[in-house]
């Protein structure tokens, strides 16, 4: 009896708990193999790498590019210099609803060698099926989606072969002059030619803390940027000059970010720069962009200096009603988390909230996601060093380098629980792309990355708690089909949360186009806005959680699952 | 290496006028003998060319420009011994004959002779106040300063030229190697007299951390402690090593020690910052304020303390508090990137716009310098000054 009541006492002493105040911890598992991502992502050496070409690695994309519901996955594949890997091509695994895929590469029409390196997503032709962009070292190349699972590449007849091969990397679809029609954005990294390349150990630029290591990006000449107007009928024109995007010469450009930073509802581009101040082409709503990197804030660290900028997400972390970024650096120095204190001014705040202790590893994609569904965006870093020759220097540095997952505590500040999220977060890998989506249409949002020189990793969220969510898939009528632009506000009692339809971001790689809200314990949505490109405005409100909704613009829900 | 070619240019005009002294059948001979000279020299001939002016000189044994003519010709076809003699005669025909004692010093540095190069350079060097050759004088008489032993005048020597061509890409050579000559002399002393001190793991530590080994230079700082435990920025020196080296999660903690063990000898401001850093990083913003606030009582002018509690503020948009440390940095380093980058910051979280253009201009301006002189020397010696006590 004495024993019953006190174990009754201890029982009603510890409070009820809700959803988000249990806080499980973010777990995931490495389900790649199982489910059928095998394919060896080729990219230069294993052991050395002579040239800097051979470390950057590829992205990755989420992408339905079968119109089925359910996201298929599009690795980028590199080459190499031992003649091995000729045959080395990009992947397409088609998802077969069951939590495994099956490689529709060659069917796709999709196998191509080269040093493939960004994916990007968009319906450019707006005829319902989704295109792709892959950026090269050498030439890029635009497929258009057949709509029959096939694609065709349309490089030329688009207007996009350029006159000159040269390093592309990061790559964004987006409509900047709010015409329905998605033009392109695509940044560059080096002007880099095998042939006058510097061997390693050369130069000062050639060295890594005593080691002869592979030249650049310093040293090496910079590039600009290259934004492309989509003139209707499958045709884009070369605006870079004209919209002002091309007056930044001589960066080492990577990763691309489009969204409306400043809420005037036109979209900006960011652009994470590599050893040299990153880019904010703020739109000027008339056809033409102003750089304003620095006076807004986000080209540089608190104290002004460069930084090695690789991936770049966007967020409003906080629900201030603002969208935030966060950008990946090498390592020594912390990443980025540019804080928009309004209007699209920043203050690099990623000490203060928690993102400078992981300062040991080079970052590369990233991405902001309520992996809990707690209604916080948590942040999710891939790494991975580009020195192979690191191993076995014995400089407390490794080649293989762990990702680190951080929750997001009530938008105060982020918690890194990397150590408690499985062995899919600690094992070590050379990690490059990575894209967010929820591949199991099960309302927690999944990883897939793509590693260098092994197999991708597709990490399923084990998180499991009773806390609510919603997916909506947005149509554009008179906006571009893909909805591409869109601003998604989703209100819960007194809260707001934000996001947009985004393609690219990341490190050279394409999130699952549905914005995803994790609601807590709300079981009912108060109001969900759709801001279209077009500028007009759906509102549904009272709306159901836990359940995908397809929306189409002017219409609203037109179907729901389940 | 000398470069008389410079010279012999500069002097190429001299020996023509010769011709004009000379009696008409004589002077016609000499001129033809000139003409054939200079027609050889002209044409890379430089036999035929050392032919025909010893015949001017045997016309005219009195001319000095012949002489000096014939002694670069000399030096173009090897002859030292020949081309010094031939100097050495034009000078004493005409002692004030340009330039001419400046190929005679070459000659001299050549057969290894510093010590009568000596004098004729340092007055030459005086001479040509307002010539590019002045620089091309004063690099040779350095070498040969220190070639004699004579540290003190090269050193003041390569102050001068560094005053008289900041930019000059020789100067600067000049300059750099003299440094790393007494560099390499200064430790080989070092490690030949006292091979187990301190100090020789100190320059070690030092640098390794110029070559960013920070792993060795951590070992290195390590052993300093054993030898000399009260030394003082040593734990300070090790816990940035630390910092900068080790991967392990646990770094963070093992630096703090190391900085504490510094404050617990001897409080200083970087050791200070440092804490407040890691505290920082830690997501303790409020405790790494109280570190920034402490170093900046305890050294006002030490500019990074300033800066650390400007950014905790500027992070919390506390811009008033932000804007009272960063004027008070500003006044103490004008010059400092990070002050002009959060001063914009500042300005602008504060509406004032046309003061954050300024501080905008400011930092595009420092940035623009930098990258411009961004030259990365390795200085094998450079290392992180100890805390608060100079080196």
């Amino acid at each position: 009896m004495i024993r019953q009541a006190v174990i009754l006492t201890l029982v009603l002493a510890v409070p009820a708990l809700s959803p988000q105040d249990a806080r499980p911890d973010l777990s995931f598992t490495d389900v790649a193999p199982g489910a059928g991502l095998t394919a060896t992502t080729v990219f230069g050496g294993a052991k050395t790498k002579r040239y800097i070409v051979e470390t950057t690695g590829g992205g990755v994309a989420f992408l339905d590019y079968d119109n089925d519901g359910w996201l298929d996955i599009f690795l980028a594949n590199g080459s190499s210099f031992n003649g091995a890997s000729a045959t080395a091509t990009n992947h397409l695994y088609r998802n077969n609803h069951d939590g495994t895929f099956t490689d529709v590469t060659r069917r796709a029409g999709l196998d191509k060698p080269g040093w493939g390196q960004g994916v990007c997503a968009g319906d450019y032709d707006n005829d319902g099926n989704t295109d792709l962009f892959v950026t090269y070292w050498g030439r890029n190349v635009l497929y258009r989606n057949n709509g029959d699972g096939t694609f065709t590449d349309v490089t030329e007849a688009a207007g996009l072969k350029k006159s000159r091969p040269r390093w592309g990397s990061g790559c964004a679809f987006l409509d900047y002059d709010r015409d329905g029609l998605l033009d392109l954005f695509v940044s560059n990294y080096v002007d880099f030619d095998l042939k006058t390349a510097p061997d390693p150990g050369s130069s000062n630029f050639c060295r890594y803390r005593g080691l002869a290591v592979n030249c650049g990006p310093r040293g090496l000449p910079g590039e600009s940027n290259l934004l492309f107007r989509n003139m209707g009928h499958g045709r884009f024109g070369d605006v870079s000059e004209k919209a002002g995007i091309a007056r930044a010469r001589g960066y080492f450009g990577l990763g691309v970010l489009t969204s409306d930073f400043d809420n005037d509802g036109w979209p900006d581009i960011y652009v994470a720069n590599d050893k040299t101040a990153s880019l904010l082409f703020h739109n000027n709503r008339d056809g033409t962009f102003e750089e304003t990197g620095v006076f807004a804030g986000c080209a540089y660290d608190a104290d002004g200096k460069v930084t090695s900028g690789m991936g770049v997400a966007a967020a409003d972390f906080d629900r201030d009603g603002w969208l935030d970024i966060l950008k990946t650096n090498f390592s020594d120095e912390s990443a980025s988390f540019y804080h928009n204190t309004r209007d699209g001014l920043f203050v690099d705040a990623a000490l203060q909230l928690g993102l400078g202790r992981s300062q040991k590893w080079v970052g590369w994609g990233c991405g902001f996601a309520d992996f809990d569904n707690d209604g916080w965006p948590d942040i999710f870093v891939v790494n991975g060093h580009v020195f192979p020759e690191l191993d076995g220097a014995n400089l407390g540095l490794s080649f293989l380098q762990p990702k680190v997952v951080y929750r997001n505590v009530r938008g105060e500040y982020f918690e890194d629980v990397s150590a408690r999220a499985g062995a899919a977060v600690t094992t070590l890998s050379a990690a490059r792309g990575a894209a967010f989506g929820d591949f199991n249409n099960d309302g927690r949002l999944d990883i897939v990355i793509n590693n260098m020189n092994d197999r991708p990793s597709l990490l399923r969220s084990e998180v499991r708690n009773r806390n609510h969510w919603i997916l909506i898939r947005l149509e554009g009528v008179k906006s571009n089909r893909s909805a591409i632009g869109a601003r998604v506000t989703c209100v819960t009692g007194k809260f707001r949360q934000i996001d947009e339809v985004r393609s690219g971001g990341s490190f050279f790689s394409q999130n699952d186009f549905r914005v995803h809200f994790g609601l807590g314990s709300a079981t009912r949505i108060d109001l969900l806005e759709i801001r279209w490109p077009s500028g007009s405005v759906d509102r549904i409100p009272d709306c159901g959680v836990d359940q995908i909704l397809n929306v189409k613009e002017g219409v609203g829900i037109v179907s729901k699952t389940p | 290496m000398p470069q008389p070619g410079k010279l012999l240019r500069c002097c190429s005009a001299i020996a023509l006028s010769a011709a004009a002294l000379w009696g008409q059948s004589k002077e016609a001979e000499i001129r033809a003998h000139l003409e054939q000279a200079e027609k050889a020299s002209q044409q890379g001939d430089f036999h035929t060319a050392a032919s025909e002016y010893r015949k001017v000189v045997e016309l005219d044994p009195t001319s000095a420009e012949t002489h000096a003519r014939l002694g670069m010709i000399y030096n173009r076809l090897g002859k030292l011994p020949e081309s010094t003699e031939s100097y050495e005669r034009a000078l004493r025909l005409d002692p004030k004959l340009p330039r001419v004692n400046v190929l005679l010093a070459l000659n001299y540095i050549a057969a290894g002779g510093c010590r009568d190069a000596i004098p004729l350079l340092a007055a030459n060097f005086e001479a040509e106040a307002n010539s590019p050759v002045r620089l091309l004088v004063g690099q040779r008489l350095v070498e040969c300063y220190f070639a004699t032993g004579d540290q003190d005048q090269g050193l003041a020597l390569v102050q001068k030229l560094r005053q008289i061509g900041p930019d000059d890409p020789d100067v600067l050579y000049t300059a750099l190697k003299t440094y790393m000559n007494l560099w390499n002399e200064a430790f080989q002393r070092l490690t030949a007299k006292a091979p187990d001190s301190y100090r020789t793991h100190q320059v070690l530590a030092e640098s390794l951390e110029a070559q960013e080994r920070f792993a060795e230079a951590a070992n290195e700082y390590r052993e300093i402690l054993k030898l000399a435990p009260q030394l003082p920025g040593m734990h300070y020196q090790l816990g940035r090593m630390i910092l900068r080296s080790d991967s392990s999660t646990d770094a963070d903690q093992r630096a703090l020690a190391e900085f504490q063990k510094e404050l617990e000898a001897s409080p200083a401001a970087p050791p200070l910052v440092e804490v407040g850093e890691i505290h920082l990083r830690r997501k303790q913003p409020a405790e790494a304020s109280g570190y920034f606030s402490r170093a900046v009582q305890l050294e006002p002018g030490y500019v990074p303390a300033r800066i650390g509690l400007a950014k905790v503020f500027v992070a919390e948009q506390q811009w008033p508090k932000a804007l009272e440390q960063l004027e008070a940095a500003a006044k103490l380093a004008p010059e400092d990137e990070a002050v002009a980058y959060n001063l914009m910051l500042t300005y602008r979280g504060l509406g004032r716009t046309a003061d954050a253009k300024r501080a905008y201009d400011t930092f595009q301006r420092l940035k623009t310098q930098r990258q411009q002189s961004r030259a990365p020397l390795v200085n094998p010696a450079a290392g992180a000054p100890a805390p608060g006590r100079g080196q």
